[in-house]
């Protein structure tokens, strides 16, 4: 027996490292990961630079471990054994029996770079860009309405046993903080009471709200805006459901069991009316659905974000509604476009609303921006 | 070159083993000095003509102290003197250059990079010298054989420091068996899985407290960073042993053990006798005894220790936290020399406690290369400036307490007492043996592959 044991040691060892060196030579390379959603790497480049520089060492493993055999697999094997460990967590992705989410740890860790105090530094900046938004309300004469989502941490809190360290300081803040002008609509308590009654308002597995969370939104921005009795009934929508959505979360998570989602589109009889442009270049309707086949599925909104998405309904004429935003409001959209000629402005690109108020005659001014990029950006601390 | 790294195990380590098996005995020698010069030069190639020039001055001398020994004992020690300072300077100069720049002030020049593996190999090669000159081993005759001893690349980079006595003779000949191989192959795998599950996993928890108690100090959370430590630093390093003694069997060497359940010690003495074996017998044999050991009077015996141990920390790094470390070591021995020993040996409990709370501080000074966060763990620990816990800390230690309770029983001797006694009872798990290797290899890939898992999040634009 014990010879047995050793020769299998040694054939099983030479034999898995053999069997994938010549699988990881004889396959071709792959260009696209639809599991990762990005490039992989391509054998890198071997001259004296790279060589004696270290590159070429570093780049080869990164190559490796991008093209190596049953990589998905193998990606598998380590999250079934990270969740088998009882993290219940796996890539900073936390789990729970129906709800993914991404932790806070990626905020936290930039507040560990910008100070060694362990004062609460990251909450001045929010606090300091609320300012800067109070400023920037004060001085604008249109109507203002200002929708700050929360993450699917903040939203679904109670699907975890993980307690943000920081609680709802941030939205205590925007409550406190915000002048009147800035039109500010709590949308934490809003979601949070509709997710605790069951409803389906935020993805299991992508950060963003769905579009019956959008929907909410929506008429919280109608009633800000005086419009309350133009709000469009739910049930006056015909609601086409996508099934089998797998989002951000749960690619970054890479849990081997895990809910899946559905996308829901939701059309009105006149949808086919609207002339939507994204950068110049006209699209067929709010949904681009040559997203749907794809692992990027909610860009199935508006072909995604970009700087300018305009929208109009040809021979009406409507109020001029500008939005400065990310990509939650790209599924809120096209519930306000029924209402308003839409335009929509990367608020990453477009800091100068003021001006942009101006040349798009706007009549109403909407920020939609995620907690998250509040916090790792300082965009909104921007505007003018 | 790293072990845990897929290039080494599937591009390196497969060409170097069919290579090395296919050449004739005579050039197996040969073979393993140049893939180990490719395994040092990997990424850094600058730094070979040092380890060469090294190597060289050691050989070269060595025939000069041969020849002298015998007949001119002053002149053998010049020569074995002249040995050492060309080592030594080497040493001194990458390693504690910019340590002694910093300090008296030559700011700007501090920026010398650090050759891999140079403490190492540097305690090696002396370690022929001196024994050449004390005439514990015959002078090397051929250059490749003995620049194989110091290049070998199982231990090159991180030990165990090989002593040229223990392996001259398997340079010289040596068998490797399938049973060799088969048993360097379990070696080698366990310690790869419990490098990258165990310890990066001590690391990662390491990490995600400190996030939580940086913001906020608490008592558990220090506490708890501290048992990362020292569950990290084990598994990191005893793994890389494991590794480095398991290669060394696949290709026939036999190489001392460097680590003998560490945590298990009853007293500080008893710890460095099972932690870092190696170096600590450096250190015996080559600086405490010549310096006249304990068979001394009382108080040069305690300055002995105090100069060993002085030393020990600064090898480990070129920093004031690793000289404050080493002395730490140094006063708890010489505390337990002249009385804590006889309750130690009283109260095994105590014994076991205050060992473990001496070490486990020792990483904490370890870890931290500015002395003022040193005092701060000290404090935060009795509770001085920090709350008891948060919601931070108690999130980790909840998330963690599995691979807590694993990790802490993977460092005692239980485990393998249990698989031995289950071997002796059922033949099967012989049988089985072979496949839990394989999938302990298989997911220690799967760990090395996730590591450039980075799905492009489009996250929120």
């Amino acid at each position: 027996m014990k010879k047995f044991s050793e020769y299998a040691t040694v054939v099983l060892f030479c034999g898995i490292i053999l069997t994938l060196s010549v699988l990881f030579l004889a396959l071709p390379d792959q260009a696209f990961s639809r599991q990762e959603n990005r490039t992989l790497a391509t054998a890198p480049s071997l001259n004296a630079d790279s060589f004696f520089s270290g590159q070429f060492a570093s780049d080869l493993n990164v190559y490796i471990a991008d093209q190596f055999p049953f990589r998905n697999s193998f990606l598998r094997v380590r999250s079934f054994f990270e969740l088998m460990l009882g993290k219940g967590e796996n890539n900073g992705v936390l789990y729970s029996y129906d709800q993914l989410a991404v932790k806070e740890f990626d905020a936290y860790k930039s507040r560990m770079e910008i100070t060694e105090d362990t004062d609460r530094i990251y909450l001045d900046t929010v606090k300091a860009q609320l300012e800067v938004l109070n400023r920037f309300s004060a001085s604008l004469e249109i109507p203002m309405v200002t929708v700050l989502p929360g993450r699917t941490i903040d939203v679904c809190e109670s699907a975890f046993t993980y307690e943000r360290p920081d609680g709802d300081d941030v939205f205590e803040a925007m409550n406190a903080l915000l002048e009147e002008n800035a039109g500010y609509i709590d949308t934490l308590s809003l979601l949070r009471d509709r997710y605790d009654g069951g409803e389906y308002v935020m993805y299991k597995t992508d950060h963003h709200w769905t579009t019956l969370g959008a929907y909410y939104i929506y008429c919280e921005i109608m009633k800000e805006l005086g419009k309350e009795d133009r709000i469009v009934a739910p049930d006056r929508f015909e609601k086409e459901l996508i099934a089998d959505f797998s989002g951000t979360t749960a690619a970054k998570g890479n849990f081997p069991v895990y809910a899946r989602d559905f996308l829901e589109l939701w059309h009105l009889p006149d949808d086919g009316e609207y002339t939507v442009t994204v950068d110049g270049e006209p699209l067929d309707g709010f949904y681009e659905r040559s997203y749907l086949d794809v692992a990027d599925k909610y860009s199935v909104f508006l072909d995604g974000t970009h700087n300018v998405t305009e929208i109009r309904k040809p021979g009406e004429e409507r109020e001029t509604l500008l939005i400065a935003k990310d990509s939650f409001a790209n599924c809120l959209i096209p519930f306000l476009a029924r209402e308003y000629d839409i335009v929509a402005l990367n608020l990453r690109t477009n800091t100068a609303l003021s001006a942009a108020v101006e040349t798009y005659s706007a009549d109403a001014l909407l920020i939609v921006y995620n907690v998250e990029n509040i916090i790792t950006s300082a965009d909104l601390g921007n505007l003018k | 070159m790293v072990f845990s790294s897929l290039i080494f195990i599937f591009a390196y380590l497969a060409i170097t083993l069919i290579v090395y098996y296919i050449s004739p005995l005579k050039l197996r020698n040969l073979v393993l000095f140049i893939v180990s010069l490719a395994f040092y030069g990997w990424g850094e190639p600058k730094y070979i003509l040092l380890m060469l020039i090294s190597i060289a001055a050691a050989y070269g001398f060595g025939f000069l102290i041969e020849k002298y020994r015998d007949v001119d004992r002053k002149r053998a020690k010049l020569f074995l003197i002249l040995s050492l300072c060309v080592n030594l300077s080497f040493l001194l100069f990458f390693k504690y250059f910019n340590f002694f720049a910093h300090n008296l002030g030559f700011a700007g020049i501090d920026n010398l990079t650090l050759p891999v593996g140079i403490s190492f190999y540097t305690f090696q090669i002396m370690s022929y010298s001196i024994d050449l000159y004390r005439g514990a081993v015959p002078c090397a005759q051929k250059f490749v054989p003995f620049g194989t001893y110091v290049t070998l690349f199982p231990q090159l980079i991180a030990g165990p420091i090989v002593m040229y006595r223990d392996v001259y003779r398997q340079l010289q000949s040596r068998k490797e068996t399938v049973s060799m191989f088969a048993s360097g192959v379990s070696r080698f795998v366990m310690g790869l899985s419990k490098k990258i599950v165990l310890g990066d996993s001590a690391a990662a928890l390491a990490e995600s407290l400190e996030a939580a108690n940086g913001f906020q100090p608490t008592v558990l959370g220090t506490w708890l960073i501290m048992i990362a430590y020292t569950l990290h630093i084990y598994f990191d390093f005893s793994g890389y042993s494991d590794m480095a003694i398991g290669l060394g069997r696949m290709i026939g060497f036999e190489f001392a053990e460097n680590f003998n359940y560490p945590y298990i010690a009853r007293s500080i003495t008893d710890f460095w006798r099972r932690w870092h074996i190696t170096l600590s017998t450096w250190f015996r044999d080559y600086i405490y005894i010549p310096l006249g050991g304990n068979r001394v009077g009382k108080l040069r015996g305690f300055f002995n220790l105090a100069v060993v141990w002085f030393l020990t920390g600064f090898w480990h790094g070129a920093d004031w936290n690793y000289i404050l470390w080493g002395v730490y070591f140094c006063v708890f021995l010489i505390l337990e020399k002249a009385f804590l020993r006889r309750f130690l040996d009283k109260c095994k409990i105590f014994a076991h406690i205050y060992s473990l709370l001496v070490i486990g501080f020792g990483w904490t000074i370890f870890f931290h290369s500015d002395i003022g966060a040193i005092a701060d763990s000290a404090l935060h620990m009795v509770g001085i400036g920090a709350a008891w816990g948060n919601t931070g800390v108690l999130y980790a230690l909840l998330r963690w307490l599995p691979f807590l309770i694993l990790g802490i029983i993977a460092c005692t001797p239980y485990p393998k007492r249990w698989i031995q006694s289950l071997r002796e009872r059922y033949s099967a798990v012989e049988a089985i043996s072979p496949f839990v290797i394989a999938l302990l290899l298989l997911l220690s890939i799967a760990y090395m592959v996730n590591d450039t898992f980075s799905p492009f999040l489009y996250y929120i634009f």
